[in-house]
C-alpha cells in the first residue's frame, strides 16, 4: 500500500516535470533519444532516493542528475528506453517544418559551445536559475558562472548560422 | 577573464516548440530505480562487513592488513610539455605564452587535461576526451596574474571544483569523483586538500609563465560522499602544499 502511494506520488512528479527535464537534457545533448535516456536515468535515481528527496526539491535533484549524467552517458548507454509504440500524432502545428528547422539551428549552435557553456546557458535561460543558484548547483564559483554565461552568449551572438537564420 | 557584455539576454529561444511531447516510460524508471536501491543496500551491507573486519584486525593486532574505503588517488604524472596544438577555439582565443600546453593529467582513460599560462597572464586549464569529437569538454581561465602565488601573496589558491571533467568513472558505492584545480607556489611538489573531512592529494605540475618563471598547478581527484546532496568550494576545510622534502611550503585554512 505504501509502495503504491509512493509510486503514485512519484508518477505525478514525473508527469508534471518531464517536459522540462527532457528539454533541459535536449539542450545539453542536442539529441532527443539521448535526452530521454538522461532524463529517465535522472528520474530513476530520484525514485531510488525518493524517500529522502520528496520533501525537498526533487526537481533540483533530477536536474543535477541530468547535468552530471550528460558527461558519462556513454557509460550508461546500455540502459535504454524500452521500445514502445510511437507517440500518437499531435495536433498539427502551423509551420511544423519551419519550427523543426529553427529548432535544429538552435541545437547546432548550442553544440558548438563547450559543455560548461551549454549547461550554464540552459540553466540560466531555460530554467531561469540565478547565477548564484547555478553556481551552487554545479559546485563552481559564481564568477565562473558569470564569465561562462558571457562567453556563451557572445559565441551565440557571433554564430554565423544563427545570424543567417535571423536574417532569412 | 572575459569581460561581461552589456547585453545579457539570450539571443535564441530555448523554449522552442517540440513536435512530440516528452513521454517517458514510468515502468522502466521505477524498475531501474528499484534496482539502484537494491544495489545501494548491498553496498551498504558490504561496507559494514569491511568495517567489522577492519575493527577485528585492529583488535587481534593483524599486521599489514589494510582496508581501503576508497581507491587510491590516481598516480601522479610527470609534467612533460606537449607540443603546441590548439585544442580548439578555446585555446586559440587564449594562446599559451610559451606556445606549449602542459599535461596535467591523463586520468581517467580517454581524458586529457592540460594547463597553460596565456599571454595576458591568466592561467587556464582544459579537459577533453580523446577522440574529442570536435569539442573541449570543459575549459576555464579562472586565475589572473594577480592570483599567481608570489612574494607577498598567498602561496596556495583556494581550490575550484569542476563537476564536468572526466566523470566517466565507475561509481564507488553511489558516490562520485570530481577534480579540483588550483595554483600553488612553484616550490611545492605535492598538495593535500581536505574535502568533506577527508584528505586527498596529488602532485603539483609546474606550468611555464614565460621568462623562465613557473607556477604550480594541481588537479586533485576528490570523492564526494554518497550522502552529500551537493558540493562546492565551501566543502573544503583546508589545503596544504609540501616540497620535495615533505616540508610545508604553503597552507590555506582551516576554513570553517
Amino acid at each position: 500500500m505504501v509502495r503504491q502511494a509512493e509510486r503514485d506520488e512519484f508518477a505525478s512528479f514525473v508527469a508534471a516535470s518531464q517536459a522540462r527535464m527532457v528539454r533541459l537534457a535536449l539542450l545539453l545533448t542536442g539529441d532527443r533519444s539521448r535526452a530521454e535516456d538522461l532524463a529517465q536515468d535522472g528520474y530513476a535515481k530520484a525514485y531510488a532516493s525518493w524517500e529522502r528527496i520528496r520533501g525537498g526539491d526533487p526537481g533540483a535533484y533530477v536536474r543535477r542528475c541530468i547535468v552530471n549524467a550528460n558527461t558519462d552517458w556513454w557509460r550508461r548507454r546500455t540502459w535504454r528506453e524500452q521500445p514502445r509504440p510511437l507517440v500518437p500524432d499531435q495536433p498539427g502545428h502551423g509551420d511544423m517544418a519551419g519550427e523543426m528547422a529553427a529548432r535544429e539551428v538552435v541545437l547546432r549552435a548550442l553544440a558548438r559551445l563547450t559543455r560548461r557553456e551549454r549547461t550554464v546557458l540552459a540553466l540560466r535561460f531555460y530554467l531561469d536559475l540565478t547565477e548564484f543558484q547555478i553556481a551552487h548547483e554545479l559546485g563552481i564559483a559564481p564568477g565562473t558562472v558569470k564569465s561562462t554565461v558571457a562567453r556563451g552568449l557572445s559565441k551565440l551572438r557571433a554564430d554565423a548560422e544563427l545570424r543567417a537564420e535571423a536574417t532569412s | 577573464m572575459t569581460p561581461l557584455p552589456a547585453d545579457r539576454t539570450c539571443p535564441v529561444d530555448l523554449d522552442f516548440a517540440e513536435p512530440h511531447p516528452a513521454q517517458l516510460d514510468l515502468d522502466v524508471i521505477v524498475r531501474r530505480g528499484t534496482a539502484i536501491r537494491r544495489r545501494r543496500r548491498i553496498a551498504g551491507a558490504g561496507a559494514a562487513l569491511v568495517a567489522c573486519a577492519a575493527a577485528a584486525s585492529i583488535v587481534v593486532g593483524v599486521r599489514g592488513a589494510s582496508f581501503r574505503w576508497f581507491p587510491p588517488s590516481p598516480p601522479a604524472r610527470p609534467a612533460p610539455a606537449i607540443p603546441a596544438k590548439p585544442i580548439d577555439s578555446q585555446v586559440a582565443e587564449n594562446p599559451p605564452v610559451t606556445g606549449k600546453l602542459t599535461l596535467l593529467s591523463s586520468f581517467p582513460p580517454h581524458w586529457t587535461t592540460v594547463a597553460w599560462a596565456t599571454r595576458r597572464g591568466d592561467v587556464c586549464w582544459a579537459s577533453y576526451r580523446t577522440p574529442m569529437d570536435g569539442a573541449t569538454e570543459d575549459f576555464d581561465c579562472p586565475w589572473s596574474g594577480a592570483d599567481v602565488p608570489g612574494p607577498g601573496r598567498q602561496g596556495l589558491s583556494i581550490p575550484l571544483v569542476s563537476p564536468f571533467t572526466g566523470s566517466d568513472l565507475p561509481d564507488q558505492a553511489g558516490s562520485e569523483r570530481v577534480p579540483a584545480f588550483g595554483l600553488v607556489t612553484s616550490r611545492a611538489t605535492r598538495v593535500t586538500l581536505t574535502f568533506f573531512g577527508r584528505s586527498f592529494s596529488a602532485a603539483v605540475v609546474p606550468v611555464p609563465l614565460g621568462k623562465g618563471q613557473t607556477v604550480g598547478v594541481y588537479m586533485v581527484w576528490l570523492q564526494v560522499p554518497a550522502s552529500a546532496s551537493g558540493f562546492g568550494s565551501s566543502d573544503f576545510s583546508g589545503a596544504t602544499a609540501y616540497d620535495a622534502a615533505g616540508r610545508i611550503v604553503a597552507r590555506h585554512g582551516p576554513w570553517s
